[in-house]
């Protein structure tokens, strides 16, 4: 859809008594984008619902259990028990389990840490190997990021340069030891401990050795104890800590209310189309329906194919509401873009593949989706083009070599980037009378019309025509925008010459793939090699190059000529990771039975 | 043997691209570490930040296509 579709402002009214039942309702309804209600006359803030410390308490111990034992929530379809149920079984489970987890974890941090101070001490005794211990002398040990010079009558004072660290030795009587920490105080020195250090650093450092390796084995042990009491319960954890922030948002969404003694008021927003659902789901509400204004949310619908670019879209920014939804266009232009620059059959085969370790990794769905229909696009561009790792494997070409159609190109190029730009006029004249304003609309991109009837003109060799068109453009944009409104003129001849870049980006992938199976050639029993890596390399740069420069072209040339961002994304007060409700809402109070 | 006409098409050719692109790289390489520093800060800035560091780009585009006038329209 080129607009998002059109929102009402809702105003739910109800009783605070039913509150739970309506607002459990509303998030199994997942229709309406909650916003702050109005604070006004004898309406006050409202508060969380009565209850949610005991969620919020259960759910970060279920998360820290999650954490400790690297349990990931996703997307399951998780039955939405009841409140007090979800939480007697939250609390059974904490009784259970957290203690031992909270036991092992705390048991492998010091093990940790007890691992870092045993690296550490190996280090400075290998960096350091002839720091020992003297008798009847004191020996301190001091670092320094920045060069020292340290110098006292009473002590033998070393300093060690390793690996861009200042190591400094000072051997001392012990007396003097305190006078020494008190003058280096404000120095950037830093002591080190060394009480480990004995006459034998070659024997510390296989014992330091021997003790972190069996700390190490102790770690794993703890990280597997962990794992072994979490493994068989897993699913379970998954499914208390979906249930429990379900509730959590259900009990918190209050704090968006606002209320009197016996009332609630609930604000947001939703589709015209379902407030009749809402009435009719929740009978104990009164609903009263207002225009949404300008900052209103913006409700993304697009189709099957195109909703895989909204990403590109919402990377810019999400459209201002009643504004130009671009996601229909950039699902047809970005692969184009993205085909033509890279245009080779063997490299958008590699692209395709690398799409089953995407599979595999979990990429989301939409980055898959982008990939796939532009590594589609690259190939019949490569076709058109004849370009099978540029010349190495020959295929007769559907049009002709890139290299032979340069200056075709050149205009192809030129003339889908004036397509482009009027595609952006024509969006943006739809939004002047989306919104009403068609004058407003129409004198902004007037200037962009007129300049390129001026270059037909020229180019017919109507002069005077073209002479007229170039003086009425200028007084346009001295109109719009004052006198430095005339730099424009250059502006949108740039943002036309850009899509120029779609010939540079199909020469420079075809011209590296030229020069590689050159060198190949050349490279005798080392062909295969200089064919892998030289194409792996131009495959990464090209693909790098070709992505940046097809949202490039969308970012900088298309959206700036109409796109309305800054726009706050729909998002509806629903279920989160698919849960689906088993039981009803209980209508006994669930704080109650904590 | 190439003939001297050819040969200033390629070093003009040659001067248009190579200024352009050194004008351009410079550009782009200012208005990069900007934007890679905006970024790390807000990484909900990155296409904002893409567009900022692409901007000087187009100068190399201009040189690009006056390279490519002159050796494929005059020096034809």
């Amino acid at each position: 859809m080129i607009f998002p579709p059109p929102l009402v402002k809702v105003h739910i009214l109800g009783k605070n008594n039913a509150k739970k039942e309506i607002i459990q309702k509303l998030h199994t309804a997942g229709l309406v984008h909650i916003t702050p209600a109005p604070i006004e006359k004898q309406l006050r803030r409202d508060t969380s619902m009565p209850g949610v410390e005991v969620i919020s308490n259960a759910l970060l111990k279920l998360k820290y259990i999650a954490t400790q034992t690297n349990t990931k929530i996703d997307k399951e379809i998780h039955a939405l028990d009841e409140p007090h149920s979800a939480i007697r079984d939250a609390n059974t489970f904490i009784k259970k389990y957290f203690p031992e987890i909270e036991r092992l974890t705390k048991e492998r941090e010091t093990l940790e840490r007890k691992r870092k101070q045993l690296l550490s001490r190996i280090k400075v005794v290998q960096e350091i190997p002839h720091i020992q211990k003297k008798a009847q002398k004191t020996t301190v040990l001091y670092v320094s990021k920045k060069p020292i010079s340290v110098s006292m009558k009473k002590a033998k004072v070393e300093t060690i340069k390793k690996n861009n660290m200042y190591y400094v030795r000072v051997e001392l009587p012990p007396e003097y030891e305190e006078a020494l920490d008190n003058a280096i105080r404000d120095s950037p020195l830093r002591k080190i401990a060394i009480d480990y250090i004995t006459d034998n650093n070659t024997q510390t450092i296989k014992d330091f050795k021997t003790e972190e390796s069996n700390i190490q084995k102790q770690i794993i042990q703890t990280l597997q104890q962990q794992q072994d009491l979490i493994s068989p319960q897993r699913s379970k954890l998954k499914h208390l800590i979906t249930t429990l922030e379900n509730h959590y948002d259900i009990y918190t969404i209050t704090n968006s209310c606002s209320r009197t003694n016996n009332l609630f008021l609930l604000t947001g927003y939703c589709e015209e189309k379902d407030v009749q659902t809402l009435a009719q789901t929740i009978p104990d509400i009164t609903i009263t329906v207002e225009r949404a204004q300008e900052d209103a949310p913006t409700k993304l619908e697009n189709n099957a194919f195109t909703n895989k670019f909204q990403p590109i879209t919402e990377l810019f920014s999400t459209p201002k509401y009643n504004s130009v939804d671009p996601t229909f266009t950039v699902s047809l232009f970005f692969p184009l873009f993205f085909g033509i620059m890279l245009g080779d059959i063997g490299y958008a085969l590699l692209i395709l593949l690398t799409l089953i370790p995407l599979k595999i990794y979990g990429v989301a769905r939409e980055t898959r989706r982008i990939i796939l229909y532009s590594g589609l696009s690259a190939g019949l561009f490569g076709w058109v083009f004849g370009s099978f790792f540029g010349n190495l494997i020959p295929i007769k070409p559907l049009y002709m070599n890139s290299f032979d159609a340069t200056i075709s190109l050149l205009i192809i190029s030129l003339a889908i980037g004036l397509i482009h730009i009027n595609i952006a006029l024509v969006l943006q004249i739809l939004q002047g009378i989306r919104k009403k304003q068609v004058g407003a609309y129409v004198r902004k991109t007037l200037p962009i019309y007129t300049i390129q009837l001026m270059g037909g003109a020229y180019a017919l060799g109507e002069l005077a025509i073209g002479h007229f068109l170039l003086a009425a453009t200028i007084g346009i944009l001295i109109y719009n925008q004052g006198i430095f409104g005339i730099m424009n003129i250059t502006g949108y001849v740039g943002t036309w010459f850009s899509y120029a870049r779609i010939l540079a980006l199909s020469l420079a992938t075809a011209g590296v793939a030229l020069a590689v199976n050159t060198l190949a050639q050349k490279a005798g029993i080392f062909m295969a090699l200089v064919l892998i890596i030289g194409h792996l390399f131009n495959l990464i740069v090209s693909t790098i190059g070709c992505g940046i420069n097809a949202a490039r072209l969308h970012y900088v040339e298309f959206f700036t000529l109409f796109f309305e961002g800054g726009g706050e994304p729909f998002k509806p007060f629903k279920r989160k990771n698919y849960v689906e409700v088993k039981q009803l809402w209980s209508t006994s109070p669930a704080d109650s039975s904590q | 043997m190439v003939d001297i006409t050819s040969g200033l098409i390629a070093i003009g050719a040659g001067i248009a691209i190579g200024f352009a692109g050194l004008g351009s790289g410079i550009g782009q390489g200012i208005a990069s570490s900007a934007a890679a520093g905006a970024t790390a800060e807000n990484e909900k800035l990155l296409a904002k930040m893409l567009v900022f560091a692409a901007l000087p780009e187009t100068q190399a585009i201009y040189g690009f296509v006056i390279a490519i006038i002159l050796l494929f329209v005059f020096g034809a």
